[in-house]
């Protein structure tokens, strides 16, 4: 009977999180923008034609031929706009999951071995965060260099330090727990007992965290974009888009319009995702 | 107290010591060779050695780290390689104009957010508070460079009622301070929401209604006073946003301030100013968060400095 009651528990996170999902207006929301724009990120070349410039068709009025209108030089805006939501959505996951595996390990040790080894990691982190993120990635974007991977990296070293402090705060309310000191007591290896126990009850709320650095990810690289040290052009990462088409803003406002509507949405999708998270984590825990 | 500050001095100092070195360290991995792009492309190469020989470029970086550090310690910043003036100079015209611009925000979003939250989190379930909560969602999905792009537009272009650069005059200090103020405004409305639905329903408060005080003192005196201290956190937590927010801002709405100066010393690989800009922004951000501490401990007396 006990068995049978453990076996169904060990479902996990996703089976949980699907199964609640209609419950919750926000998350569902912020799940569905998500998977729009990884479809959109995976698919995208094959879902729109992709039209060459065209210097006779410059600035055009979204029309029936180009749903968005066209840029200064007459490439088809859909075209760009879709492109460059698969490369912000590309630096922020990417820079977001690769900050994850470069702050578990200090994370993990600070949070639980304390002390000295704490003190040196959590000094390194602070200091670090001291920096307002975009005067930071400001910085470190100029020793990557201005590409997709300069970006993604800048991401990944921007966002560690905040992550760090964060794992760590969780495993520190993990570290005393009765199962952590009975684990112990029956001889379990350390790294056993870090990642089966430890850092197993730490995914909940870094999926939280982790959702929303992506959104301040997004904000970041298209920030940088936008002051003309993201991504270079040709490549149409949204923020440069928009850093292009200033000039011509009061005679074609689509230019605008479109690639800060597809930041909004995709800010707003990692936002209603870490929100709603954890909303179900913290009704789980008062339940 | 008094001790409690001194220690968070030390610490501080200490706090940028390490942050300058830091800094120092990865300046000096930056690509580009500063005495090409002062001297231009077209110096010969006898200028370009003597220039660096003059900046003490040749010198290995341990040195140049240690001569740095000593003029520091003697409050020379050094001298701007891009504006040939000492780095003090550039930098002291421009701290007003940002720290103009990030009290004039910081005072917007909590003349608007501390209300809206109140009134929010006494009436939550009404459907203004519910149209409320909804637009700070969508706030604070809309970065703050395209808020400012859309209010230009908005104000500038169609209604051409207040100006799209910074012309000196208080009226074109409005679109730069709504740009950067909507995403705190979201921020500090949501957290004195919450923290004043924790506390409406204290016995307290019941009594404090119950004996007929006015309604809008029971809210300032016995609802809003234990809130504070929550919205005071989220205020320095923000600190980085509001510094981060004026680079971008100051750069869109071409306001002269070290944002604007951060992005030319950036592109013009101008160490010593990059390095006093840094030395601004990180202190600027420690003392903020030195503040904040104080003043929790001043609206929650139960809370003791160590």
């Amino acid at each position: 009977m006990i068995l049978k009651t453990d076996f169904r528990q060990k479902r996990g996170f996703a089976h949980g999180l699907i199964r609640h999902l209609p419950g919750h207006a926000g998350l569902t929301a912020g799940c569905i923008i998500l998977l729009f724009y990884a479809i959109l990120s995976i698919a995208g070349p094959m879902i729109y034609p992709r039209i060459p410039e065209n210097l006779s068709n410059v600035l055009k009025s979204p029309s029936a031929a180009n749903w968005f209108g066209t840029d200064e030089l007459g490439r088809d805006l859909l075209a760009r706009v879709f492109t460059g939501v698969r490369i912000d959505f590309f630096i922020a996951v990417g820079g977001v999951g690769l900050a994850y595996f470069v702050a578990l390990p200090f994370g993990l040790f600070a949070g639980y071995f304390g002390g000295k080894v704490d003190r040196a990691i959590s000094v390194v982190a602070e200091s670090m965060l001291t920096f307002p993120s975009t005067v930071l990635a400001i910085f470190i974007v100029t020793i990557f260099g201005s590409s997709v991977w300069g970006l993604l990296l800048t991401i990944t070293v921007t966002q560690s330090p905040q992550l760090v402090r964060y794992i760590r705060g969780f495993v520190i309310q993990i570290r005393n727990m009765e199962y952590i000191e009975a684990a112990n007591a029956v001889g379990s290896r350390l790294s056993f007992i870090l990642l089966r126990h430890v850092l197993r009850n730490t995914v909940g709320n870094t999926a939280v965290v982790l959702s929303l650095l992506a959104s301040e990810a997004v904000l970041v690289a298209s920030a940088l974009g936008f002051l003309g040290l993201g991504v270079q052009p040709p490549t149409p990462e949204l923020g440069t888009i928009l850093s292009r088409g200033r000039t011509y803003f009061t005679i074609a406002p689509h230019l605008m319009i479109f690639p800060g509507l597809f930041i909004a949405l995709l800010i707003l999708g990692f936002n209603l995702v870490g929100d709603g998270l954890r909303d179900k984590i913290d009704s789980k825990r008062t339940r | 107290m008094a001790n409690y500050v001194l220690r968070r001095m030390i610490y501080l100092i200490f706090q940028v010591f390490l942050v300058l070195s830091l800094m120092f360290i990865i300046f000096r991995l930056l690509p580009g060779d500063p005495a090409r792009l002062v001297l231009g492309p077209l110096a010969s190469e006898a200028e370009y050695a003597r220039y660096r020989m003059q900046m003490g470029l040749n010198d290995p970086i341990s040195v140049q780290y240690l001569r740095y550090l000593q003029e520091l310690m003697t409050g020379n910043l050094g001298s701007s390689t891009s504006y040939s003036q000492s780095v003090a100079a550039v930098i002291l015209p421009r701290i007003w104009p940002t720290v103009r611009l990030m009290l004039c925000s910081l005072g917007l979003a909590v003349f608007i957010g501390v209300p809206a939250g109140v009134f929010t989190g006494i009436y939550p379930d009404s459907k203004v508070a519910k149209g409320i909560m909804g637009l700070w969602v969508a706030l604070l999905a809309v970065p703050n460079f395209w808020l400012g792009l859309l209010l230009v537009q908005l104000f500038a272009v169609r209604l051409n009622l207040l100006p799209s650069i910074f012309a000196g005059t208080l009226l074109s200090m409005v679109l730069p301070t709504l740009a950067i103020a909507s995403r705190l405004i979201a921020l500090i409305a949501r957290m004195t929401r919450s923290a004043v639905m924790e506390v409406a329903n204290e016995d307290y408060v019941h009594f404090a209604q119950a004996k007929g005080l006015y309604q809008w003192a029971v809210v300032v005196r016995h609802i809003l006073r234990p809130a504070l201290p929550p919205i005071i956190t989220m205020i320095g937590m923000q600190a980085g946003y509001l510094l981060g927010g004026s680079v971008v801002i100051e750069n869109l709405f071409s306001y002269p301030g070290m944002g604007q100066l951060l992005l030319a010393a950036v592109s013009a690989r101008d160490y010593a100013l990059m390095q006093g800009i840094t030395l601004f922004f990180v202190m600027t951000f420690l003392l903020i968060n030195l503040l904040v501490d104080l003043l929790y401990s001043q609206v929650d007396p139960r809370i003791r400095l160590e």
